[in-house]
């Protein structure tokens, strides 16, 4: 899921609503960077632990729980369930690998989770069929293949200048793709 | 009456216009239009999440006379919707009415050495929907279009015009940054509260 929806998904819940993100391994820090950064765009004040406790009690509170913090974490929250009441919407960002051990050690904590669990990344990159859908539509459009709106582009006589500039773009990508993957 | 519309258009495309304003980089833009849209849901405004609609690919791109440049194509949707047809994706107003989008940004191209570095807009399209279900009037799509320079409306000095539901009319429009757009095409006022058919 996208790192925005996340958000929103946050965002949207209410109460004491308990969340777990899962993340690519080694991502974790990097994942509640950007969420902390999307969030404090939306809503204030926005808790993150490890981090100072705000002033005024959180609208979102960001747990990064990195495998250093995996063994002891799950019982303090085991522990500190009703403090916890008071932090607002609650995620929990973690390596999709460590996700059983946390919830295994934490079944209280598991069981206001529920199903709630969210798994995203840092990777923004918009869906192949995306790009591929899009190239597909300006082929229809203007009944041309590749190589014709290249050709039209490059001797400037592209019918729609903007979206012969956009299909080149598309191409441009999907070269750049593929020569990552070779 | 010509000499007027140029006038018109350079005053409307200035260099300072056509710059982005309040972002540096084409991945702010996207969190920036990603966010109005996330208000715009949970204001009941749109229908459902529909941030992952808007996407963005960079390409450099190399012209016949040996220049090159990093150009950016931010899609609001995917594909191109010629038809209008809601079985292609889209972001669903609350009231009905239903939109897409397309910019694209590339380097700030003109003289002023304080805007060096800067992005500026290349050209857009914004197209919002009223199915006759939901709207009463006889308008059943409004464009807004930014061509790109080498289109044939910069000779004619309409090179930023809008459509009103016919693609054979047009007439000189302000030009939007990303985020205005944006602002309309969600907003209510285009239409007057006492004519929607919708209660």
């Amino acid at each position: 899921m996208l790192l925005a929806s996340v958000a929103l998904r946050l965002l949207e819940s209410s109460g004491t609503s308990w969340w777990l993100i899962t993340v690519p391994d080694g991502c974790e820090l990097a994942v509640a960077s950007e969420l902390r950064e999307e969030l404090e765009a939306q809503v204030d004040p926005v808790f993150t632990w490890p981090g100072p406790t705000p002033d005024a009690p959180p609208v979102v509170s960001l747990f990064v729980v990195t495998k250093d913090v995996l063994g002891q974490l799950p019982t303090q929250l085991e522990g500190a369930r009703s403090r916890l009441a008071e932090h607002g919407v609650i995620a929990f960002i973690l390596a999709e690998s460590n996700a059983g051990t946390f919830l295994s050690t934490a079944p209280h904590v598991a069981s206001f989770i529920g199903g709630k669990v969210l798994e995203t990344s840092t990777d923004d990159a918009p869906p192949s069929e995306f790009i591929e859908r899009r190239l597909a539509s300006l082929r229809s459009t203007y009944a041309l293949s590749d190589e014709q709106a290249r050709a039209a582009f490059e001797q400037d006589q592209a019918p729609d200048p903007l979206d012969f500039l956009e299909w080149m773009v598309l191409l441009g990508a999907q070269q750049t793709a593929s020569s990552d993957d070779g | 009456m010509g000499e007027a519309l140029f006038q018109l258009q350079a005053r409307t495309l200035c260099d300072a216009a056509l710059v982005l304003e309040g972002v540096r980089t084409a991945k702010d833009l996207l969190k920036q239009l990603r966010r109005r849209l996330s208000r715009a849901t949970r204001e009941g405004v749109l229908v459902g999440d529909c941030q992952h609609l808007v996407w963005q690919k960079s390409a450099t791109i190399e012209y016949t006379d040996g220049t090159h440049e990093e150009v950016t194509a931010i899609i609001g949707g995917i594909e191109i919707n010629r038809e209008r047809s809601r079985e292609l994706r889209h972001f669903p107003r609350a009231d009905g009415a239903w939109f897409d989008f397309h910019i694209h940004l590339g380097p700030y191209t003109g003289d002023d050495p304080r805007l060096r570095g800067s992005l500026e807009l290349r050209g857009y399209g914004y197209e919002i929907r009223f199915p006759k279900d939901d709207f009463d009037t006889d308008i059943r799509w409004l464009r807004f279009d930014l061509n790109h320079p080498k289109h044939d409306n910069e000779g004619r000095g309409m090179r930023c015009h809008f459509h009103p539901g016919d693609e054979d009319l047009q007439a000189s429009s302000a030009l939007m940054q990303p985020v205005e757009a944006l602002e309309l095409l969600l907003s209510t006022v285009l239409q007057l509260p006492d004519k929607r058919r919708r209660s």
